[in-house]
């Protein structure tokens, strides 16, 4: 069994830059391609109503960031000689966004941190990375 | 983080068997030393209160079953050269066993199949493989 097309699950935590390192090391440089996906959730305002919806500004303040962090482990991966591939997705469910991303691709491996932004209690799976590694339909490697 | 030690809980089942060939994958690259852990429950046998002998029988007959089966494990490994080490062990929890394996011979992966002998629904986690994910201290590679 070779992980040739690897999903990283990245919310710029440092579980989720430890998952990356891991799936670095899990992938073959000569066959493998690494994609990151990364959820926008967007922003609740409450003078449009019950829906959560992006502004124009944030959308390309947050699209500016993302593709800074991304050109970051670009660098990283290009010492391993890996070619990354950047997918932003746009969703108010994290896990839901990832889930139908990944079971719409043809994924070989989920890497993902145990926790992300909100990880306190380090003793249980984070409620992204637990909905992920009950219902994806791949392998998934939950990182510590 | 080089993947050096890997474990690979084995109960028999097909997803197991996944699971074990996907170890001998990454263990091939990263020429990792893969730890085969097969649990008997001491608990949840039959006709105990009728003859206790009946558990002893019982135990020894699958310590028999499982070093067969182990041992086949160990041939397919040590035809592509990757050193094995294979044990049994009863317990009365597994996943306790798993976890406690794991961090007294400094793991650094665990590979294991999404369910075991008692899976049947597909769409959630096993027991074991939860709260595996859950409680261990280092990455799972979790196989559907």
């Amino acid at each position: 069994m070779e992980f040739r097309n690897i999903l990283v699950a990245f919310d710029s935590s440092s579980f989720a830059s430890r998952a990356f390192k891991n799936a670095l090391e899990i992938a073959d440089p000569n066959s493998s391609k690494i994609t990151i996906a990364t959820v926008v959730t967007g922003i609740y305002q409450p003078s449009i109503g019950f829906s959560m919806k992006y502004s124009k500004e944030l959308l390309e303040k947050h699209s500016k960031i993302l593709k800074k962090i991304f050109s970051g482990l670009q660098a990283q991966a290009q010492k391993k000689g890996l070619s990354l591939t950047l997918k932003i997705l746009y969703d108010p469910s994290v896990s839901k966004a990832i889930l139908n991303y990944v079971n719409s691709q043809k994924f070989d491996l989920v890497v993902i941190g145990s926790h992300g932004r909100t990880g306190i209690n380090k003793v249980i799976l984070g409620s992204v990375a637990n909905e992920i590694t009950q219902k994806a339909k791949c392998p998934v490697m939950v990182v510590k | 983080m080089a993947f050096s030690k890997i474990l690979v809980p084995f109960d028999g089942s097909s997803y197991s068997m996944k699971a074990f060939k996907a170890a001998l994958g990454v263990a091939k690259k990263h020429k990792s030393k893969v730890f085969v852990l097969s649990c008997l429950e001491k608990d949840n046998l039959g006709a105990w209160y009728i003859d206790k002998r009946i558990n002893k029988q019982i135990i020894s007959d699958a310590k028999k079953y499982a070093k067969s089966f182990l041992i086949k494990l160990e041939k397919t490994a040590s035809e592509s050269q990757i050193p094995v080490s294979i044990k049994i062990q009863e317990t009365k929890s597994i996943a306790k066993e798993i976890i406690d394996f794991a961090e007294s011979k400094k793991i650094n992966l665990i590979i294991m199949g999404s369910h075991g002998q008692t899976g049947f629904n597909l769409l959630v986690l096993g027991s074991v493989s939860n709260k595996v994910s859950q409680l261990s201290k280092c990455p799972v590679l979790i196989i559907k």
